[in-house]
């Protein structure tokens, strides 16, 4: 008998889907998992949400949420900016896919990261021009980030703005979108 | 006033120096050479009810 699979994808996210898939989500942290359910992961002055969903098993695999900031250094003691950003507020993959690799190699949240770089790379190309990718890295995502090529902001002489969410920790971390040309 | 800077601390530098400090990862590399060639199935298996993440090629497909 014939396998029924999806093909791995990620879209906008919607108020229905968020209805239909969002309420089983548990990535093992409570805060990040719960925004997917609040009216925030919907609102566009905030960030705007991406989600894979297995519809198959009827189950959500991982989300991410972006929107705009930039990193900044300072000069002769004045804020200068080196460069726009696209900011990922929120990134999370559900528990019971978080271990699942290809050749033990390729895990679901690299292929999730892949497109939020691939999406900024095409926002950058065609729409909204910016330098980087920025983000608060929990410890557990820390090596995902990493074997990507993001880097950590040297604090003393950068450093972005992070969301209320970040003010209480997370390791500030950056993506030079050069290296992708 | 407009101007280019980058990410080192130091305003100007240029492209060059920029991509020398700035490599893509190997894993980055292998990974969208990896999914030039492949796309990524998901499903939950009937039995064990385990979630499944597989690669099939893409030429596969086409044939």
């Amino acid at each position: 008998m014939m396998k029924k699979t999806d093909i791995f994808k990620v879209i906008p996210y919607t108020k229905e889907i968020q209805e239909k898939f969002s309420c089983e989500f548990d990535c093992g942290n409570d805060h990040i998992s719960n925004f997917l359910r609040s009216s925030l992961a919907l609102n566009d002055s905030f960030g705007k949400t991406y989600i894979s969903v297995s519809e198959e098993s009827e189950k959500v695999i991982g989300y991410y949420n972006i929107s705009m900031g930039y990193i900044e250094s300072c000069y002769d003691k004045l804020p200068v900016r080196l460069g726009g950003a696209v900011h990922i507020n929120y990134f999370a993959v559900d528990r019971d896919w978080q271990k699942k690799n290809i050749a033990n190699k390729f895990y679901i949240s690299d292929m999730l990261l892949n497109d939020c770089i691939e999406r900024v790379m095409f926002i950058r190309k065609n729409y909204v021009g910016c330098a980087f990718i920025t983000l608060a890295s929990t410890e557990e995502g820390y090596n995902l980030y990493c074997r990507n090529g993001f880097e950590e902001l040297e604090a003393e002489d950068m450093t972005f703005t992070p969301n209320e969410s970040e003010k209480s920790g997370g390791t500030y971390m950056y993506f030079a979108l050069e290296t992708e040309e | 006033m407009a101007g280019y800077a980058f990410p080192t601390g130091t305003p100007i530098r240029t492209k060059t120096e920029l991509k020398n400090k700035f490599n893509i990862t190997k894993h980055r590399k292998d990974l969208k050479e990896f999914l030039e060639k492949n796309e990524i199935v998901t499903y939950r298996d009937e039995i064990t009810g385990e979630y499944i993440m597989e690669a099939r090629s893409k030429n596969d497909e086409e044939n």
